[in-house]
């Protein structure tokens, strides 16, 4: 029964809605996620910069503009979900390839997530149980998250998002008393071209928001808040990536930066509340679970969204469990070692990976293209 | 196949025969022949017994009595009386006995008809003509009498009278500082205790009729110009479909209605409160009220709304928003305390502090179990304990629960058994477990502990975190009714989380939900129901 869920009875458009603060709380599952697990604004470059925090407060802006091209994109077809506003844009046939390319993306990124969390997971938590399980168990999750809709993922995020938020304020506070101010200072003392350096691979991870946004907006129950959830999602998450990257530096300093696969729960580790709590890395792996759930889920729902929209015929939940199947498998593959899991975070050999910094700019390339061919426009 | 299989059961079917022959019980064969002569003389598909919506009374006395014993297949306690009326037409009345008031009967229907006081017509509060034998039949299960005269419909009576209970105190849910009175099974008395305390025209109240053999009346109240069309169309849609041969409780009837079938979690609130009912109903829910049941369902029921509890609105807000914090606290304690000792036990014990954890290993020194298998058995043995006390009398109760608890938990203890601080916590989750309000989310809990417990201590606090999330994973896809199980929280609803976890003031609750509610969302002024004392320095006489 489907009384109070106005979603699925708008005719002619995509079915659920989002309301703002799910699509701000999916922003910030989406990035907070990679925040407390891989920390890429301190390991994307090392030894990292004193000045990492500057470089975070650097790297969102090329994010944020793509995330609003992204909505951009959404008001002018309104009603569209990504795959049918690709084809709009490109024509049939290109669209049509594009959309191939999207889903091959989403796939890589989905695998890529599963990897890097059953990677972190079994590296923090349990050392001697296999990473497949890991795998399975979140994809199984992911798998019930994509199955349930664009709806279920928000309101997942809306409970998800206080907790990795919560995890890395308990993070930050309990790590303060460590922090030595002097490890920050002097201010700028590798200059200008260090921070631009070490802002290389947040840009990126930043820039994955534009996709996320384009994935969900077409799902805003109403467009003109778009721009709102954009950015009090883009301030929560610079804020928490630049205070994580302060804490950090402070604590440890530089060089020991340079040798952490997992700054995070390195400083959760040496975390103590009073006598109750000899360290609080357990905790922060628990809080971040959800986040790491809502991302996953909405990878694997742009995969099977871009399939439905290429085999309208076959029923949604098998094209999920093909997608499911072929992350399992696919992960299986790649990243063999916890080195190359981290490898993926150093900015030289994350544009290797061309498509996934052209998959982060097809917002921007979609609303060129649109606004050129005045595609979507209001011809009366 | 059927030969085949008459063949395969002969020797089964001919002993069998030959057993109830030897024993002389009285089967089929003498006790109930009566009954199964007159099964035998009815046909199959004889309309009296088939369809009796079907069946139009004749208007003629013995023709209807006829139809009527029949329907009832000669029934002890079927009561017919005949008589004449003062013209000197043949008339009589039907009757259940136990059901009705007989010096009623006498006094307000026989005597006016016979003595020609009122020839026409009784004296009775509540007459109506009859044209089918259904409503007739009805009538009569309900304590209703049949007046039948030679030439009129017959004319059902109301003059139920049977043996009920006073109105009784809440013990479900007992209250502090509120009112203690509680539903009882009578539906009409619990209709009464609703309107008390909602003497509004709006308050419309709907009747049903349920189960083929049961025929329960159920009721379905609502405030027409609050609760939402759609809500109201979907409850008797609900209850329409529903053809079965008898629903035996709400918690029946609400499998039978619920959105999530097969979902651990209940989504519908049972309350045996009229005051909460009614508060529920003015937020625009809708309460079903069944004949022979103590409670009221109320649709659509949340997570939340199965964490109030009556006493909040009756005492200060400070200490309600205490309480329901408490409330909220032991339900994560209830589902998560055994599971979450057992995995930092067995897997992080590098999360305690060095002294706690020394005082834990020194209480756990001989214990032959791991901490699984050992909070397994104090779980069960307190389930154990739990349903002992409630199948035995209160007095007894008492007395197997402080024998459980304090006897065998210390002799446990003392034999090695158990650890001391197991007994800490599955105690700490059972006391959680009983401040709970509704004894449905309760009961889930208590049954979710054991699976979480499992997850614990196969794979530690990850495991637990991955149960926790496939329970909110259920309870944030679910709907009761159409809105969304786990609202204000998913989705959010800004404004109504002020009466989520905590308890805003009176005069701060301005909104009902949003969810049930078709106009008027306002509950009052939206400024000045603030209280602004005049102070004393303000004299408005300015002296």
């Amino acid at each position: 029964m489907d009384m109070y869920d106005r979603g699925r009875e708008r005719r002619g458009r995509v079915p659920y809605e989002i309301s703002w603060w799910q699509l701000t709380t999916i922003l910030i599952c989406s990035h907070l996620s990679l925040v407390v697990s891989y920390t890429p604004e301190i390991t994307g470059w090392r030894p990292p910069v004193r000045d990492a925090w500057l470089a975070v407060l650097l790297a969102w802006i090329p994010g944020f503009l793509s995330s609003l091209a992204a909505w951009w994109v959404a008001k002018r077809f309104e009603g569209q979900n990504l795959f049918q506003i690709t084809r709009r844009v490109y024509g049939r046939f290109l669209g049509t390839l594009a959309n191939i390319g999207l889903i091959a993306y989403f796939l890589y990124w989905a695998t890529l997530i599963t990897r890097e969390f059953s990677v972190f997971t079994a590296s923090v938590v349990f050392l001697r149980t296999p990473e497949f399980l890991f795998a399975i168990l979140f994809l199984l999750i992911g798998f019930v998250a994509a199955s349930l809709q664009i709806e279920f993922i928000g309101r997942g995020a809306e409970l998800s998002a206080p907790f990795v938020i919560g995890g890395l304020l308990l993070l930050i506070l309990g790590s303060l008393p460590e922090v030595d101010l002097g490890m920050l200072q002097p201010f700028l003392a590798e200059g200008w071209l260090g921070v631009f350096r070490q802002a290389a691979t947040p840009i990126v991870v930043f820039a994955e928001a534009g996709l996320v946004a384009l994935l969900t907006m077409p799902y805003l129950n109403n467009l003109q808040d778009g721009p709102k959830a954009l950015q009090v999602g883009f301030a929560i998450n610079v804020f928490f990536a630049a205070a994580t990257a302060a804490i950090l530096v402070g604590m440890f300093g530089v060089e020991l930066m340079a040798l952490a696969s997992f700054p995070a729960a390195s400083a959760a580790r040496l975390v103590r509340l009073g006598t109750v709590l000899e360290r609080v890395e357990w905790i922060l792996v628990v809080l971040w679970l959800g986040s790491m759930c809502v991302k996953l889920g909405l990878l694997l729902l742009g995969a099977r969204l871009g399939l439905s929209s290429l085999f309208p015929g076959i029923h949604p939940a098998w094209l999920l469990s093909f997608v499911v199947t072929a992350v399992f498998i696919w992960q299986l593959f790649i990243l063999p070692t916890l080195a190359h899991v981290l490898e993926i975070f150093v900015f030289r050999l994350r544009l290797r990976a061309w498509p996934h910094l052209a998959a982060e700019l097809t917002p921007l390339l979609l609303a060129a293209v649109a606004f050129l061919r005045r595609a979507g426009a209001d011809r009366s | 196949m059927k030969t085949f299989l008459h063949q395969l059961l002969r020797p089964f079917l001919r002993r069998r025969r030959k057993e109830e022959a030897n024993s002389g019980e009285p089967s089929r064969k003498s006790g109930d022949r009566d009954a199964e002569k007159h099964r035998r003389r009815e046909p199959a598909d004889d309309p009296v017994r088939t369809h009796p919506e079907k069946v139009r009374f004749s208007r003629r006395v013995e023709r209807d009595l006829q139809l009527i014993q029949d329907a009832f297949g000669h029934s002890a306690d079927l009561v017919v009386r005949r008589f004449r009326t003062a013209r000197g037409e043949e008339a009589a009345v039907v009757f259940i006995n136990g059901l009705v008031s007989t010096p009623s009967i006498s006094r307000y229907i026989i005597e006016p008809v016979m003595t020609g006081e009122r020839p026409g017509e009784t004296v009775a509060a509540e007459a109506n003509p009859l044209a089918v034998l259904r409503d007739a039949l009805t009538g009569l299960t309900y304590g209703q009498c049949l007046l039948l005269r030679d030439g009129r419909d017959p004319v059902a009576c109301d003059v139920r009278d049977w043996e009920k209970r006073s109105v009784p105190t809440a013990e479900l849910e007992p209250s502090e500082q509120g009112s203690n009175e509680s539903f009882l099974e009578d539906l009409a008395t619990n209709t009464v205790l609703i309107r008390r305390r909602l003497r509004t025209e709006n308050l419309q109240i709907e009747k049903y009729i349920l189960g083929r053999e049961s025929r329960t009346e159920i009721r379905v109240a609502y405030l027409r110009h609050i609760a939402r069309d759609e809500l109201v169309d979907e409850v008797r849609r609900r209850l329409q479909r529903i053809d079965i041969d008898a629903p035996l409780s709400l918690s029946f009837l609400q499998e039978l209605i619920t959105d999530t079938p097969w979902s651990p979690i209940p989504n519908a609130v049972l309350t045996a409160r009229p005051d909460r009912t009614a508060g529920m109903l003015l937020e625009g829910h809708v309460a079903i009220l069944m004949d022979g049941t103590p409670m009221a369902m109320l649709v659509p029921g949340t997570f939340v709304s199965m964490l109030q509890a009556a006493d909040d609105y009756a005492s200060n807000f400070y200490a309600a928003s205490f309480t329901r914090g408490i409330r909220w606290l032991a339900t994560l304690i209830a589902l998560l305390a055994s599971p979450v000792y057992v995995s930092i036990i067995s897997y992080h014990s590098e999360l305690l502090p060095t002294r706690l954890l020394f005082t834990i290993a020194a209480g756990r020194d001989g214990v032959p179990f791991p901490p699984l298998v050992e909070a397994f058995l104090m779980e069960l043995a307190f389930e154990l304990l739990r349903e002992a006390g409630l199948r035995v009398p209160r007095q007894i109760g008492q007395a197997v629960s402080i024998v459980g608890v304090l006897i065998i938990g210390d002799a446990a203890v003392r034999a090695g058994l158990i650890s001391p601080f197991m007994i800490v916590v599955v105690g700490l989750s059972a006391i959680s477990s009983f401040a709970i309000p509704s004894p449905a989310l309760a009961d889930t809990v208590r049954l979710l502990r054991f699976p979480m417990i499992l997850l614990g201590g196969i794979l530690g606090l990850f495991a637990v975190t991955m149960g926790v999330l496939v329970i909110l994973a259920i309870m944030i896809s679910a709907r009761s009714f159409g809105v969304p199980f786990f609202t204000p929280f998913a989705p959010m609803v800004g404004r109504e989380l002020e009466d989520a976890m905590v308890r805003s003031p009176a005069w701060r609750q301005l909104y009902r939900p949003w969810q049930v509610v078709q106009l008027g969302r306002l509950r009052q002024q939206p400024s000045g129901q603030k209280p602004q004392p005049q102070s004393s320095r303000e004299d408005p006489d300015g002296s």
